[in-house]
């Protein structure tokens, strides 16, 4: 069980009372429904890449995709892991490490709600998979970016499998 | 009303940071928090919302000719907007409307939401930083609602950085522009 400690808040009615009732309907505590909320609230608004992220109805995302060929949903894939992921995480701190970028690709997906994120290392191995329900183009998009971030880690790729719902992206190093 | 939880003390700890490095109170940043939770979480996820980079969304929409824009902002409007507006506040009026989009400028981070009232005109404007195919998406979807859904004539004007329609209203009742 984690360290924890009561604190006091002073908190507007309407809010008090909208928690207390999702508490009751989810069947929880209090305090564990606010610590979700604020530990995503803190997490989510501290970490360098995600910082000014924006909400979509993911239909849009769909739709704004569809359009795009598949490779060039590739490249744009490449182009954020290079240009957005990796710098942002390394203004966080400057000491990058393939640790590092997997647990902040993690937080991306479990926060984001755009997609799953797995890791298996197989002796040397590292098979990456990103799962989603956005369509084909998204996993192209997922698959460049996964290449593009881990390269600086475990070299090209050696195999790229893309599908409807997910992408698989094998380094041997 | 005072409320003591307890929390983890990782968690504690983070939002003592951020709020003395926002110069706030800790009451202040997790009231926030909360009311974001109780406003806004439980209609995004119901919504289908994601969160993005604005950078990548923005490189994709710049890849979109106006009029897929438009388009696109009249699909929003009705496909995801509309119940969005339903589930929050049950009925679709003007006033259901305003506070709709002003809660989804607040949650969503990519605008400003200005409404004023001049005799019978009223404006609503949407001030942004995403270019003009974002100012041709908010038309598109201003238009799903104001004009399909409430049957308002609407006078659109848009600009790189805002989108803002123009009706009448008269005692309570829409007039055509």
């Amino acid at each position: 069980m984690k360290p924890s400690r009561a604190r006091t808040f002073r908190l507007e009615a309407d809010v008090d009372e909208a928690i207390a009732k999702l508490a009751e309907e989810d069947r929880t505590s209090l305090s564990q429904l606010a610590n979700r909320a604020l530990r995503r609230y803190v997490e989510w608004d501290r970490a360098p890449t995600t910082s000014g992220f924006v909400s979509v109805p993911s239909m849009l995302l769909v739709k704004l995709m569809a359009e795009l060929k598949e490779e060039k949903a590739f490249e744009l894939g490449k182009w954020a892991g290079k240009q957005l992921f990796m710098p942002n995480v390394k203004a966080g701190n400057p000491t990058m490490s393939l640790e590092r970028a997997e647990d902040n690709i993690r937080m991306l997906g479990d926060y984001g709600r755009r997609f799953t994120f797995d890791h298996r290392d197989e002796g040397g191995k590292h098979v990456y998979t990103i799962g989603q329900k956005l369509g084909r183009n998204w996993s192209a998009y997922y698959a460049g970016s996964v290449e593009s971030i881990f390269e600086n880690f475990l070299g090209k790729p050696n195999k790229v499998i893309v599908s409807d719902n997910m992408c698989v992206v094998e380094f041997r190093k | 009303m005072t409320r003591t939880l307890r929390l983890d003390e990782d968690v504690d700890e983070a939002l003592e940071k951020m709020a003395q490095e926002r110069g706030e109170s800790v009451n202040t940043v997790a009231g926030r928090a909360l009311r974001r939770l109780v406003e806004w979480e439980g209609l995004a996820g119901s919504a289908g919302l994601v969160l993005i980079s604005p950078v990548t969304l923005g490189k994709l929409m710049d890849s979109q000719t106006p009029e897929q824009a438009k388009a696109l902002g009249e699909f929003v409007g009705n496909e995801v907007w509309k119940p969005l507006i339903v589930s929050r506040f049950v009925e679709v009026s003007l006033d259901s409307v305003l506070k709709s989009i002003e809660l989804i400028g607040r949650y969503m981070g990519r605008f400003n939401f200005i409404y004023s009232t001049e005799g019978a005109k009223r404006v609503v404007t949407i001030r942004h930083s995403g270019g003009l195919n974002w100012s041709n998406f908010y038309v598109g979807a201003a238009t799903s609602l104001f004009t399909e859904t409430l049957g308002l004539a609407i006078k659109p004007v848009i600009t790189e950085e805002l989108a803002s329609i123009e009706f009448e209203m008269h005692e309570g009742k829409p007039r055509d522009l």
